[in-house]
This record gives structure tokens, sequence and C-alpha cells, in this order.
């Protein structure tokens, strides 16, 4: 029994873990769409403090959030220093050909950066302390208005559900069949593009014959069991607001008073 | 007449080909099982026994419908009545893995309530109940990755527990545990059977889970070719060997005995008879 | 030569929240050439254990020494395909291994990546087709059509056609029917006598007390013990502690002695058994 981490879910009792999934959802977003409208250095301030508590509301180190960030840094820098580079206004301290480093420059470069980081950071608030089953759940809830289009919303969130359930067995399979083969000899690392993508077909054919088997297999069991079809069903997973989710609407509350008053300001 | 209303499940005529395939795999079989019993469908592997219960509640349906009659709980099967005998079966399938359908134990256990829209006030009341009968309240909680393959064993038995059914079958349900999972299992099944006033079926290859069984059924070639009790069947070795089934082991030791010129009385079939049986050969002489 | 485990530990997932010990300071020596059984509960380290024989895992802790080469936790991945070429692992349920279009290609699949020349990898695929027990007409069918069984043959041929000096099945015979896992065990007994190490991942006692030599008994990823099946089954009290099985002629002993007639020694096959039965009537006799 192998224990993998699907998504970035991590385990753990603080507070954020006990806010409704709906509730972080909408947080995230909403937050998200208040850093667009951060112009100024008191609006910035506001919500880089807003963001670094919700990061301490996690009760979790600051390296999950860095690892978080890691693999976007590069990414974050060079769009940084496009900003500080193309952006002339203010004093200019350097200049060569269509470059220039102003004062502008450097700090709408680092407004590009702050952004950047806090989207990520937050992001990873909800999925580091949302199972993926509840960010499915709580897709669900905001997907319901959909059903007035005769989208199948019930279906879409079974289908994700399962899917997410045989993650860990089709990992742990994958594995399994990688192991065999690589006792055979096999090298799934080795060699030019040609031969390593040659190099999967012992493991992929594998893996979609188990995954067809798996699925004849399920559907089986999930006809015998009396499923005819996502109509008519009852719900035995539902989300339920509690008291906890009043903070995160004052949270939203008191974030979009300060922002007001700081932008008027 | 009074023989027909004790019998919960009966074939009568039935036969089914898969699609492409030569020969069918349940040839004209007619049977009975009797209400509350426990029956064990042995033979090898392509034999037809696993066709059958997918046959008994209408995942599979006969090639001709009106010449075939498969009866359950006093229900004909045809197309109109295919969801009201699935009320009255429930099948663990082999593989523990392919029938968790649920992301955690409790969901898995209100799947089949989900399906029949039992109000959730109500549902959470059974998925406990169902959940703690087969020792798994610990784990309601758990997700299917940790846990162990007779743990997912238990789970599918909650739930269908949680739909009370009349009939479960154990289809090769225990072929993929080890030996304690598979003791686990058994001793779940035996005490819910009583308690529950259940019919079970077991299809499989296994000696000492058809040694539980009233009621042996022996299926070759899609036929059913011998029936009685376990130790009616067990008795003759030749046909054991045929189908692919162990030796029982007092019958191996039996013979081994007979070779050093120890012989032994027929009808000691039980290990504790045999322990006797030995151990007063011993005082005797 | 001997497989030697010093000081052996396996950390899964290090430094992150799910970390857990897969194994815990494991020490032996096997000798090769011996048949052996590694026993143990489901998720006691058995298949971690296993996975450190061919460096599929390398340990956290601790040297390995097996088949000429040593494992640290330094081991690169570089001439690991040569130390696969002499050890090599079965896992459970093999047939899920099969993907080429015949039986014949399947089982050349591993002589062929060890570098046997097209004709030999043919050679030694048709004679272990053969020396499994299946029919010489499967070579060119798809591995898909055949049934359970004779999948899980082929795939055991699969790793037997290029000869491993060490072989390490887990579970083999599962869910095979008897004829089956008596014909596989007795395969696996044969390739020990023709001078290979098996080792065998089983729960079946009675295999155990069948055919191993030595016996690995794992727990909570500890070794607790290591001997021979004599005396690992010797002590009954330790094995019920410890929720072990008994083959089953030592459980009817057991039963026998319960009822006051007491068998010398302590019989663990089925032939024991009788053996030992038949003297103790004929000492009544006398």
């Amino acid at each position: 029994m192998s224990k993998i981490i699907i998504g970035r879910y991590l385990p753990g009792t603080s507070f954020m873990y006990k806010v409704d999934p709906r509730a972080k959802m909408l947080v995230t977003f909403y937050f998200i769409l208040m850093i667009f409208l951060a112009n100024n250095w008191q609006s910035y301030l506001v919500i880089t403090v807003f963001g670094l508590m919700t990061v301490v509301a996690t009760g979790l180190k600051p390296k999950v959030f860095w690892d978080g960030v890691k693999p976007m840094i590069w990414l974050i820098i060079f769009t940084s220093l496009l900003q500080t580079f193309f952006m002339a206004g203010g004093k200019i301290y350097w200049h060569w050909w269509v470059f220039a480093i102003s004062s502008e420059g450097l700090i709408n470069g680092l407004y590009v950066f702050i952004r950047f980081t806090l989207i990520i950071v937050v992001s990873t608030v909800m999925t580091v302390t949302t199972k993926p089953l509840e960010i499915a759940d709580a897709m669900e809830w905001i997907m319901t208005p959909l059903k007035l289009f005769k989208v199948n919303v019930g279906m879409i969130s079974l289908v994700i559900s399962i899917a997410l359930r045989f993650v860990p067995t089709l990992f742990d399979q994958t594995m399994k069949i990688m192991n065999a083969q690589r006792s055979r000899g096999a090298d799934f690392n080795d060699g030019n593009l040609v031969q390593r993508a040659k190099s999967v077909v012992p493991m992929l054919v594998p893996l979609f014959i188990d995954s067809l088997e798996v699925a004849l297999d399920l559907s089986t069991a999930m006809e015998s069991r009396g499923y005819k079809g996502s109509e008519g069903r009852s719900r035995y997973r539902v989300l339920k607001w509690s008291k906890a989710d009043l903070v995160p609407l004052a949270y939203c509350v008191i974030l979009t008073a300060l922002m007001v008053i700081v932008r008027i300001h | 007449m009074s023989a027909e209303k004790d019998n919960i499940i009966a074939f009568e005529h039935v036969t089914f080909t898969y699609p492409d395939a030569p020969r069918p795999a349940v040839d004209d079989l007619s049977f009975a099982i009797k209400k509350g019993a426990w029956t064990a469908l042995i033979g090898h592997n392509g034999s037809g026994k696993s066709t059958v219960s997918k046959l008994i509640n209408g995942l599979l349906a006969p090639d001709d419908m009106d010449r075939s009659k498969i009866v359950v709980n006093g229900i004909k099967l045809a197309q109109e009545t295919v969801w009201d005998v699935r009320e009255q079966v429930g099948i663990v399938f082999q593989n523990p893995d392919n029938q968790f359908v649920g992301a955690t134990v409790a969901d898995d256990v209100a799947f089949g309530l989900e399906n029949r829209a039992t109000p959730r006030s109500e549902m959470v009341k059974i998925v406990a109940q169902a959940v703690s009968d087969v020792g798994m309240a610990d784990y309601a909680g758990a997700e299917p990755s940790n846990l162990s393959g007779g743990q997912k064993q238990r789970v599918a038995i909650a739930g269908i527990l949680a739909i009370k059914p009349k009939v479960i079958i154990l289809d090769e349900a225990t072929s993929m545990l080890d030996p304690e999972g598979k003791q686990q299992i058994l001793d779940l099944v035996k005490r819910i059977k009583d308690e529950n006033d259940l019919t079970v079926i077991s299809i499989t290859h296994d000696i000492d889970e058809a040694s539980l069984a009233d009621q042996v059924l022996v299926m070759d070639d899609g036929k059913l070719i011998d029936q009685g009790t376990p130790e009616h069947i067990f008795a003759q070795v030749d046909l054991l060997e045929r189908i692919g089934l162990d030796i029982p082991f007092t019958f191996r030791l039996k013979q081994l005995l007979q070779e050093r010129g120890i012989d032994l009385p027929r009808d000691a079939d039980k290990e504790d008879e045999l322990v006797q049986e030995i151990c007063q050969l011993n005082s005797k002489m | 030569m001997s497989i030697k485990f010093e000081n052996v530990s396996y950390v899964y997932n290090p430094g992150s929240p799910l970390e857990s010990l897969g194994l815990d300071d494991v020490n032996f020596t096997l000798r090769e050439g011996d048949f052996i059984a590694l026993i143990g509960h489901t998720g006691s380290g058995k298949s971690t254990l296993m996975q450190h024989f061919n460096a599929l895992l390398k340990p956290s802790n601790g040297k390995i020494s097996i088949a000429g080469y040593e494992i640290t936790p330094e081991t690169g991945n570089k001439g690991l395909k040569e130390l696969r070429r002499k050890v090599s692992l079965v896992f459970q349920f093999p047939e899920a291994q099969l993907f080429e279009n015949t039986v014949l290609s399947d089982v050349e699949f591993g002589p062929k990546n060890f570098g046997f020349s097209a004709e030999e990898a043919e050679r030694v695929a048709r004679k272990w087709l053969k020396q499994v027990g299946l029919p010489e007409d499967v070579a060119e069918k798809s591995p898909f059509d055949l049934s359970g069984g004779q999948m899980r043959r082929v795939a055991i041929a699969g790793v037997m056609a290029y000869e491993p000096d060490i072989i390490c099945l887990d579970e083999p015979a599962a869910g095979l029917d008897p004829k089956g896992r008596i014909e596989m065990m007795r395969l696996f007994k044969d390739y020990q006598r023709q001078g290979h190490t098996v080792i065998l991942v089983t729960h079946n006692m009675d295999d155990v007390a069948d055919y191993a030599d030595d016996v690995l008994v794992m727990e909570h990823g500890k070794l607790i013990a290591h001997d021979a099946p004599q005396a690992v089954f010797k002590d009954r009290d330790w094995l019920k502690h410890h929720h072990l099985d008994e083959p089953h002629p030592s459980r009817f002993a057991a039963k026998l002695a319960a009822s006051g007639c007491k068998l010398a020694g302590n019989p663990l096959t089925m032939t024991e058994l009788a053996d030992a039965i038949a003297q103790r009537v004929k000492e009544a006799a006398e």
C-alpha cells in the first residue's frame, strides 16, 4: 500500500481546514479579483497583508507555499523584469535602445511580482487545505445554475468523483507495471526521444488494458447496486455551511472596505 | 407446491451464450435454492459459474426469455422486473478495488441508497449502522487507497446490507484476499446471514469456503453435473480433481495413511472425527 | 557467494507529512542456491524488501550485497540492468505486465533487453514456454486471448527465459487452481535444484513447509525471524502472538496432541504427518 498525495492536499486541522470548500473557492476567486483592483502602494500593502493572513490561518510551514511558488519563479521574475524595462516614467536611471530603468518601471515591476506571487499563494492555500473531492463538490455547487441550461451536473460530478477515487489505484498499477518491466530489463529514462517514446509502450498497453478491465468491473458493480443513471438519485455527501464560514464572509467585507478606502485616498 | 414456496431462487431451462462464443456458457440449466440456505456453486474457471450470478440479478439476460425462467423471491425476472429483482440480490465481486465506487467508506456504502433516492436523513442512519455491522466504524471516513483488500470487501458487504436484500452472492469474493482477510470475510458473512435472515450463494473454488455450505452445486461446461451436501461432493476425489478443486485435507490424509497400511472409516470426513478415530486406533492397540 | 543485508532501512516519502518507515534495520545473510520463503502479513514490509533485491528501491540506509553487486543509498542507476539480468522479480498477478502482440514476442522482451540475439531470444522463449507447461501453438497467439492461468504462465516464462541466478516471486500461484499451483511450485523447485536461488513471497504456510529451506519472517518493517521451517514453526505460542498460520499438518498434529495422542516431532508436511501417525500406531501395537 503506497500513500500518495493527489493534487497538493496536505492533511491538517487548522482553522482553514474547517472552512467550507465552497467558501474557500469563492473567497479565492474574490481575492484574485481584488488583487487586480490594487493600484497604489497602500492597496498593495492591504492585499499583501490579507494574503498573508490566509497563509497564517493554514498553520502550515512557509516552505509549503514556497514550494508552490518555486516552479513559477522564473516566469514571475521574467514578467516583472519586462514590466521594469519597458515601462518608462518618472525618474529615469538608465537607458539603452528600447530598454529603460525608471522609478515607475521599478514600482510596476514590483507590483507585478506581488500580484503574481499572491495569486499563486492564495490558490496554494486553497489546494493544500481542501481535498480534491471537496474541490469537486464545491465546483459542482458553483455549476448548479448550469442545470437551467440542461447540463447534467450530477453526472459530471459523479464522473469527477470516480476519476479522483481511481487516481491512487491507477498510480499504484502504473508503478507496479513499471517495476515489472524494469525487472525485465526495460529502461524508461535512457536513449533518445524515439527510443524513449517506444519504451513507454510496455507500460501504456498494460495500463490501458487494466483501465478497461476496471471500467467494465465498475460498471457491472454499479449496475448491480442499482445505478440507473444520474436522474432521481439522492445525495449522501452534502456540504453544510457552518459558523466558521462567517469568517471568510467578514474577511471579504473588511478587505473590500479597506480596498475602497485606500483607492479613494 | 410448498417446496416451490421454500425456494428463493429458481432456474428453469436457462441458456446463455456470450456474443461470438461458439458454445453457451450456461446450457439448459435448472436448479433451485432454498430460502435461508448457504449454497456453494463450484466448478473450474470457465464452467459458467460466474455467469450464473450475473443471470440471477439480470446483469445478463438468457438467450431465449420465453423458454428460460428465472424466479427470484417470487419475482419472475423480465425487462420490467429487473430493478425489483436487484432489490433482492446483492453481489460481492472478486476484485475489491473495482467495485468500490465512493470516495470514502461511508460514501461507498451510501451508493446503493443514493441510487434508490433514499432521503439523506435516513441514509445517514442506515450507513452508520451498516458500517458498524461490518466492523468498519473506525474507518467511515477512510479512502479506499488506505484500506486492505479484506477491508474493501467488508465495505462492499456493508453496501449490500444497507439495501436489505434477501440474497447475498459472493462471486469469488475471497479469491484475491490473504488468508486473514478471507477468514474475516467468511466469519462476517456467517454472522450477517443469521442476523439478517439472508440466503447466501458463494461462487468459489476454495474448498474451505465451499465446506461452509449446506448444499454444493457442481458446474461443468455450463451444466449442473452434481449436487449434494459438502460431504457427498468432497468424497468424490475424481470429481474434485476434474473441476480443479483441492482435495480436502482429511481425504488426503486418509489416502496417505491407507498407503501406510492404516485403514480409517470412510465416513470420518470432518477433521475432529478423524482426530478421534486416530486416537482411538492408538489406544485400542 | 551469499545475499547479505546489513542494517538496511527504507523510508517512504522522506521529509513529507506522509513519511513512513518501510524497512527498519534489517540484517540477514542468505545462502545462494536455497529455496527461501519470505512471509509476513500484508503491509509487513515484504514487498518493500523484495524490491530491494534488484534495486527497484535503494536502501535509505545500510548495504546490500547480492549477485556480486553492492547496493547502498549512493548507488546510481548505471549497471542496474546487469544486476536485473541476474536478479529478477515476478510481481503478484504478473499477467498484468503482458503487452506484446504475440506470446512469443512478449517472452522475448526480457531476453532482448538483456542483449540476447534474435535467434537466441526466440530459442529461450520457446524453451521456457514449454517448461511452464504451455502447448506449442500458443506462441503465435495474442496473450490477451489466453485464459487467466495461461497468461500467468506466459508472464512467468517471460522472466525465467533469461534464467536469472536469483528469482523472487510474489504469490506466483495466487488464484490458480490446485493442479496449476502444484505445477508452478514444482517448476520453481526444479529451477532451484538446477542451481538457482528462489525466493518465494507467500501467505501459504503449506507451501513454505513443502518447499522452503530457509524462512524470513517480516513484521512492521522488521525481520522478526530467520530460520529453517522446522525452527520457525516450532514455537506455537510465538506464531500465535504474531498472528501467523501454521502449516495444516502441524495444526492437525496439535489437535491430535490435545486429544491425548502426541506425535513424535512436529510434522510440517503431509508425508511427515502420515509417517508420524503410522509410526505412532505401530509403536502402540507393539
